[in-house]
């Protein structure tokens, strides 16, 4: 890929905070986050074909983690997003080891049981949750150091757009890695990768954790973001919406996800001003999108975009006049 | 209280619930058997069946009329849906099955959200139901003896059309052989759409069976899914047998765990589900890996 | 002490015995064809040594260490190569990358998940070396789905001998080739074979195949081992000419 849409979009991040007012920064914040949340789930979905239905489980974990980290410990802000991080990750190997047991179709049943059961927990474990109020007024606490440069509006735009590029050039080196490679193996045909060297159920379990914790991240950074992190949040519909996001923006693309994200905002913003059946709309276009249109927005633009460039290298006399 | 009455008593209690699992998990074990799709969407069409059963039977005021109705509702709704959303995806790979059950589920349950509302709906079983009988001197809710007979009735009639009838025969054999039916001159769409239109209609007569229990309301879908895909997990997934005694197993569990050990109820099935998972990935009577 | 030394292989579906208590032993450098009627269970005899089939009984033992129980990649890593019977490949992925994925997976950083730069050059080298060494050079970027059948039969050769085997396991690398392709293959795997001095265990149903590549010979029917030996003995032993070679007179 050419460096000038790199370069581009590096340009738009750093221009926004200038350009765009409060609540339009609050929200190009939330489409990061919403799109790190996607595209660690991309890395499942497209890569592994893993069909997570409990992919909220992660993002909730992270949320209240790094949400209690800040409330209840009192740790700064990075520590506190770093811990989140570290515990989802931890959570993430013993409940990836035993849905990594089982393929395919029971992956998906475990993985949506498992996220209801960290939902049922929050929900009753008032004392350390809030049970269903949630836990309001969480503070971003600045540490010494003067990391209280991050806990502003635009600080934490800054942090956010540190953190969710950092994420996306991890996940592009581990997609190129050997291990990202061997995936895509076990993708296409587990037995014939399996009889080549590769073990499949170690690969997917990496995967699953490397996810997670990725999940756990933004899950983390939301909690920061809004500061109320609550059980809702480990919903299932909220593991549908995500999965909403890859479909629409493309599985197996990493950036797809975040297209997803922005667009599934778009749309909650602009329906749910005109109707109450937002979610309802979104769910058609769900359905939709994976009969009509399986590799999403961005695998429809990078085919027509290759469809454009094309005709003239198939057909060169038609270039010729 | 005599031990024995209250073992009998939570003995029936657990059959009770497990006749409620086995409206669910039959459906979901039938459709998955045959045309190897998991349904997502199972919990929000016995959400349907709830909500349409108890609307049914509030505008008649008959307990027997709201039965056919959440179950001819639900029926009509998966076979549309299976002419509509899975027709174009035959031939794809079973990821995008998972995707628009999964889809539908989210559709579904925001529409009965919209059209019901927040409140709970209640729907009272007919007067002869509504006491109790006496079990070895101890009062039971006689409803809960007809949820037990109900489900007899259900499993019983549902193994009769598989194994007795000439639908049933055909159901097997796309089950085991699609292609070789449908050279055989067997009606493949067809069957396909009937199969799922009666696991559907399974799963809206338990919403409306279960009402007067726990009435109707936004969320009963996503609990009572998960306790269904543990019990064909643990039974074997697409085994009609394995359901049966999945369904029984964990109607227990939960039933005797939550009078036995309250405070660990919510972490019963999730521990029967992991050792199940351990010891025998396929499920009880699953086929090997 | 040979190579590949397997003892009492059994493998039972319910009643029937698919293989039953088989003994076979490939010395280092080896070119060993096992043959026998359909249904004689010599499939299932690879799925039992390369771990893909769980075994009833029995023990494989390979350069000394017992592998009875390890899986199959485990198996592979350990330095036994494999074909199938039918064609297994990584189908929407061009050939390199399903040789490379070959390459790959037997070095020790087969799954790193960090990249590996200059690793990465010298497995796309050896991926290349070995495409063009079975004639598949020119067809490097072609999605493997889309190679004609004898050509995806030799991408799966490339994908085994660039892990550079100890063994090399083939399931009927001709089975469904042209009298052209086949002829073409033989002479390939013979020139091959011959440069790397690996061990090879070949089924294979045209007896031509075999009587060409192969010195011993092993005979299996209904599961078990009926004869082995030089093509010469094998063609000469009664028991053989009545359970296979009578019947294609």
């Amino acid at each position: 890929m050419s460096r000038l849409p790199w370069l581009a979009g590096i340009a738009a991040l750093a221009a926004a905070p200038i350009a765009l007012a409060g609540f339009h920064l609050g929200l190009l914040t939330e489409v990061l986050i919403l799109g790190l949340f996607a595209m660690s789930l991309d890395l499942q979905l497209g890569y592994a074909r893993m069909v997570s239905f409990g992919h909220a489980g992660p993002y909730g974990v992270g949320a209240f983690a790094a949400a209690l980290l800040m409330a209840k410990a009192g740790w700064p802000l990075p520590c506190a997003l770093a811990g989140a991080v570290a515990i989802t990750a931890v959570v993430a190997v013993p409940v990836g080891w035993l849905c990594c047991r089982a393929g395919g179709v029971a992956f998906a049943m475990l993985t949506l049981a498992f996220a209801q059961l960290a939902y049922a927990v929050a929900y009753k474990w008032q004392s350390l949750t809030g049970g269903s109020d949630g836990l309001a007024g969480v503070p971003r606490v600045a540490g010494p150091f003067g990391l209280e440069l991050f806990t502003g509006r635009v600080g934490y735009y800054a942090l956010t757009v540190a953190l969710v590029g950092s994420a996306l050039l991890a996940a592009r080196a581990f997609v190129a890695s050997p291990m990202g490679r061997a995936l895509v193996a076990v993708r296409e045909n587990e037995a014939r990768a399996e009889a080549l060297g590769f073990d499949p159920r170690r690969l997917r379990l990496a995967a699953f954790v490397l996810s997670n914790a990725l999940a756990g991240l933004a899950g983390a950074l939301y909690a920061g973001h809004v500061l109320f992190v609550s059980p809702e949040l480990l919903l299932w519909t909220v593991s549908g919406h995500v999965l909403v996001m890859v479909i629409l923006g493309g599985t197996g693309t990493l950036f797809g996800p975040f297209l997803g994200a922005a667009a599934f905002l778009m749309l909650e913003h602009e329906v749910s001003a005109l109707t109450e059946s937002w979610a309802l709309i979104l769910g058609f276009i769900f359905i939709v999108t994976v009969i009509v249109m399986p590799e999403g927005m961005w695998g429809l633009g990078a085919r027509l975009l290759r469809g454009a460039r094309r005709p003239p290298a198939v057909e060169p006399r038609h270039a010729a006049p | 209280m005599d031990q024995t009455a209250l073992f009998v008593v939570q003995g029936l209690n657990a059959l009770a619930l497990s006749a409620l699992l086995l409206f669910i998990a039959l459906g979901l074990t039938l459709v998955f058997g045959i045309m190897r799709i998991v349904n997502f969407a199972h919990g929000a069409v016995y959400m349907l069946g709830a909500y349409v059963g108890a609307t049914a039977g509030q505008a008649t005021g008959s307990f027997w009329l709201a039965i056919p109705a959440a179950a001819v509702a639900a029926a009509l709704l998966g076979w549309l849906f299976e002419r509509l959303a899975f027709r174009p995806l035959y031939g794809r790979e079973g990821t995008a099955f998972l995707l628009v059950t999964f889809g539908l589920a989210l559709c579904l349950t925001e529409a009965i959200r919209l059209t019901w509302g927040a409140d709970a709906r209640r729907l009272e079983p007919p007067e002869f139901l509504g006491g109790v009988v006496f079990v070895l001197d101890e009062p039971f809710p006689s409803y809960r003896l007809f949820l037990i007979a109900a489900g007899i009735v259900a499993a019983g009639g549902l193994w009769l059309v598989l194994h007795r009838t000439r639908l049933g025969l055909l159901i097997r054999a796309v089950s085991q052989n699609p292609a070789m039916a449908g050279a055989l001159g067997v009606d493949v769409r067809l069957l396909r759409g009937a199969v799922f239109a009666i696991g559907c209609g399974l799963a809206g007569a338990g919403g409306v069976l279960a009402v007067p229990l726990i009435t109707a309301y936004v969320g009963m879908g996503a609990s009572v899914v998960i306790d269904a895909f543990v019990v064909v997990m643990i039974g074997g997934m697409g085994s009609f047998v394995g359901t049966v005694a999945g369904s029984a197993l964990v109607a227990a569990t939960q039933t005797f765990g939550n009078f036995y050990l309250p405070e660990m109820a919510l972490g019963i099935t999730y521990a029967l589900m992991i050792v199940v998972l351990l010891l025998r990935p396929g499920g009880l009577f699953g086929e090997e890996e | 002490m040979p190579l590949l030394e397997c003892t009492g292989l059994s493998r039972a579906w319910g009643a029937v015995r698919a293989v039953d208590g088989v003994d076979i032993a490939v010395e280092a450098g080896e070119v060993r064809a096992v043959i026998g009627p359909n249904g004689a269970g010599k499939t299932t005899l690879f799925n039992l040594i390369t771990g893909a089939v769980p075994k009833t009984a029995g023990r494989v033992v390979f350069r000394g260490e017992d592998v009875s129980r390890l899986p199959p990649h485990a198996v592979a890593r350990r330095g036994i190569a494999r074909t199938f019977q039918v064609t297994a490949l990584f189908p929407r992925l061009t050939a390199l990358e399903n040789v490379r994925l070959g390459a790959q997976a037997v070095r020790p950083d087969a799954m790193r998940p960090l990249p590996v730069g200059a690793a990465a050059a010298a497995t796309t080298e050896a991926a290349r070396a070995a495409l063009a060494r079975v004639g598949l050079a020119g067809l490097a970027d072609v999605a493997a789905g889309v190679l004609s059948h004898g050509d995806q039969r030799l991408l799966e050769v490339a994908m085994a001998l660039v892990q550079r085997p100890a063994l090399l396991i083939l399931d009927e690398p001709t089975q469904g080739m042209s009298v052209e392709e086949t002829q073409h293959t033989v002479a390939l795997l013979g020139r091959v074979l011959a440069a790397e001095g690996t061990a090879v265990l070949l089924v294979e149903h045209d007896l031509q195949v075999v009587f060409a590549l192969a010195r011993r010979i092993t005979v299996l029917h209904r599961g078990r081992r009926i004869a082995e030996g030089t093509p010469a003995e094998v063609r000469a032993d009664a028991a053989v000419r009545d359970a296979y070679l009578g019947n294609l007179d």
